[in-house]
Order: structure tokens, then C-alpha cells, then sequence
């Protein structure tokens, strides 16, 4: 972890004055010698000031040493994350190979990869190397290793008009395109490692919110008065609920924080929430809920907003 | 005070050869008096704001302010006066 400007530029300090043909020639080997208890960086203080040109060029090579290691540092998680994608078997990997499954395209049975990395060019065939025909249908992965089912999880979606919604099932007319999934997923994984596959409807939220509005901004339904089209409000929830990643926890408190940032809102406060997953019973959502499906709806009949002045 | 030591025009000044070390004390003040609030990012407290009062009058709380900044600067200063030709400052 990087260290600070200041741990920095206090280590160097130290070895400043620690080192003796420094001392003698800024003639302190006398104070040295009498300094007691004194610390080096104490030392250091006490005897250049804060505006010598030794201060000021201690403190430009430090802000470059932190520059410095907030890059390693930085460069250590990229390549922290490349090993937990890239590495044949991790969680990680399997979100990136149900992320780069074609449906309709089927795999080269004998295929062999060499570099062991099963990149998505590695495992198709060239000729269904085409988004056209063969497109990447799951938009959304994520993958994690569960003790109850003695394997591994994968939760999917996929996105139609900026709407996500389950792979479908072969009913009413639709491909089956879960079947196909489940069936590359079953071919590609390492044997004896048993893949359950999560594709089901979103989980419904239900929100009840008091919120206490500036009256010179808003009008009581929640509409600006500058723009009676636009809910403020109503508006921020939705970017809240976007800004959720797939998997992602839905947190109350992190809601509010959203909402009362909004033009015209004093004080906000969430009532009641409840998330429903499929036919089981809503349940009501306390600190944080991590959507079953991964992801979560909610419809405008699900949200209720009881707005009152600010006076 | 020994530090380094910069010349006339503000750069580093080079005495046989090498960076020349000596009493900075007025140095010191020097870059005090003459820098601006925030200049110094280890130290952003710090700063004279001297220009700031040029062809203005002379804030009264100035003395002070710089007397303390000093003090900081492991600086002792026994007098501060501002006048027509300038500012004198008396170390101790």
C-alpha cells in the first residue's frame, strides 16, 4: 500500500540527519551529540525550517516517491484482477466464459488450448466468430463459489432496450436459449465441478419514502416548479438503481444519501422496503439485500412517495 | 540555521563546485514574507502575502501574523516594521 506524502517525507528526513557527513556539513555533530531524547525527525525540526530549500526538496521527492507508488499500487490490482479473470477455473473466469458464450454457435469438440486461458476466440470455431449471427446474449454474469451446491453459481441476464430480463426458456414461442446455455457451460468447465445456473425473473422492490421538500422548488406531487415535467426525486432512485452493479447490494442508507442530494429535497428517509424474489413472500430489507437473481425492478406501482413541505 | 543557500535572481546558489551551505535565516524570511498563502504544499498555512499590499494599506494584523509564521520557521523576531521604502524585519 502506498505510503503518504508525509510517512514519506518524514523517512527521509530521518535518514537526512542519521547520516554524518550530512551533519557535518550543516555543522551539527555538536547538537547531535547533545540532542538526548530527541527523535531524528524531531531532530530534523527543530533545526531546518519549514521553508528551507532542503524542506521544499524533500517534500517535491516525496509527492513523486507517492505518485510513484500509487501507481504500483494501482498497476498490483489490475494485475490482481487479470489473474482472478484470466486464471482457468477461479470465479472470475467463469463470468468471463458466460460472457462470451454465442448462442447458436457450437464448439470445436477437439479443441486444445495451448495457453490454457479459453479466450472466447480460443474456444469458438472461426466461422462462428460473428456478432451478427452468433451474438453474445448474456450481458450480465457473475459468478461465485457456493458451499451448498459443492460448485459454482452463475446468475445471468441479458438486456433488451436497457431493460434486463432472463435468458429465455423455449416457451411462448421463444428460442431456448437457457438450454443452450447450460449445455456450453456443462462442456467447458472443468470436470467434476458441479455449475448451477441462476436465470430467473428480477427481484421485485417495493419502496415506501418520506421526503420533506424545499415548497420554493417543488410542488406537493414531487414535480419542479422550474420544470413540472421533471421528478426530482423519482429521478434520483433510478439512478441510484442503475448505478448498482450486476450482484451488486442495494443499500438503503447509500438510497437516501442519492435522494437527498436532489434539487428541492431537505430530508429523506425510506419507510418501508421489501424485495420479492419470484413466488416466495416479499421480505422486508434491512441494512442491505443482495438480489437473488442479481439484479432488481422496480415498478412505478411498487414505489410510494409521501412528499410533506419543509417549513 | 545552516541550510542552502539560493542567490540574487532566486536560483540555487554554487559555491567550489557544489550547492553552498550557510546562515538562512534571512533567506528564509525572505521566502516567507514574499510567498503567498498555499505556496508551500507542505506547509500550506504559511505564506507572508506581502504583494497582497502593495499600493494598499498595510493590513494591522500583519506583524503578527507573520511574527507567528516565523516563530514556526524556527524564526525569532524581536521587531517588524512597514514603512514608505518597505517592510524591516529584525531578527533576534
Amino acid at each position: 500500500m502506498a505510503r503518504t506524502i508525509k510517512e514519506i517525507a518524514d523517512g527521509m528526513k530521518q535518514s537526512f540527519v542519521n547520516d554524518t557527513s550530512i551533519r557535518s556539513m550543516y555543522s551539527l555533530d555538536t547538537d547531535w551529540n547533545n540532542r538526548g531524547t530527541q527523535t531524528a525527525l524531531e531532530f530534523y525540526n527543530a533545526h531546518f525550517s519549514a521553508v528551507s530549500i532542503e524542506t521544499i526538496f524533500i517534500y517535491l521527492v516525496a509527492i513523486v516517491a507517492n505518485a510513484i507508488e500509487v501507481l504500483f499500487d494501482e498497476h498490483k490490482a489490475n494485475i490482481t484482477r487479470i489473474v482472478e479473470t484470466e486464471r482457468f477455473g477461479l470465479p472470475g473466469w467463469y463470468r468471463k466464459m458466460a460472457l462470451q458464450f454465442r448462442f447458436g454457435a457450437g464448439l470445436d469438440e477437439n479443441y486444445y488450448d495451448p495457453d490454457g486461458d479459453f479466450a472466447g476466440t480460443d474456444i469458438y470455431p472461426d466461422q462462428y466468430n460473428d456478432d451478427r449471427n452468433y451474438p453474445h446474449i448474456v450481458k450480465y454474469a457473475y459468478a461465485e463459489e457456493t458451499a451448498e451446491h459443492l460448485g459454482v453459481t452463475i446468475k445471468i441476464a441479458k438486456e433488451t432496450d436497457g431493460v434486463l430480463s432472463p435468458l429465455d426458456d423455449g416457451t411462448a414461442d421463444t428460442d431456448n436459449e437457457i438450454a443452450a446455455f447450460t449445455a456450453y457451460m456443462n462442456r467447458i468447465k472443468p470436470a467434476g465441478i458441479p455449475v448451477a445456473v441462476v436465470n430467473s425473473q428480477p427481484d421485485q422492490l417495493t419502496l415506501s419514502l418520506l421526503v420533506k421538500y424545499d415548497p420554493l422548488l417543488l410542488n406537493a406531487d414531487g414535480t419542479l416548479i422550474s420544470s413540472p415535467s421533471d421528478k426530482p426525486v423519482e429521478i434520483a432512485i433510478e439512478q441510484y438503481l442503475n448505478s448498482i452493479d450486476f450482484n451488486g447490494r442495494f443499500v438503503p442508507m447509500k438510497l437516501i444519501d442519492v435522494v437527498q442530494v436532489a434539487e428541492g429535497v431537505k430530508i429523506a428517509e425510506v419507510t418501508s422496503a421489501t424485495a420479492q424474489h419470484a413466488g416466495y413472500d416479499p421480505q422486508p430489507i434491512g441494512i442491505e439485500y443482495m438480489p437473488y437473481a442479481g439484479y432488481m425492478k422496480l415498478e412505478s406501482s411498487n414505489l410510494t412517495i409521501n412528499y410533506e413541505a419543509y417549513v | 540555521m545552516n541550510g542552502i543557500l539560493l542567490d540574487d535572481d532566486g536560483n540555487l546558489k554554487i559555491q567550489h563546485g557544489t550547492l553552498a551551505i550557510g546562515n538562512n535565516e534571512l533567506q528564509c524570511v525572505q521566502l516567507l514574507v514574499g510567498s503567498s498563502t498555499g505556496e508551500f504544499l507542505h506547509a500550506p498555512k504559511l505564506g507572508g502575502n506581502a504583494k497582497q499590499m502593495i499600493c494598499g494599506k498595510p493590513d494591522p494584523f500583519w506583524r503578527g501574523s507573520v511574527t507567528e509564521q516565523l516563530k514556526q520557521c524556527l524564526i525569532e523576531v524581536s521587531n517588524i516594521a512597514i514603512n514608505q521604502s518597505g517592510i524591516s524585519i529584525e531578527i533576534k
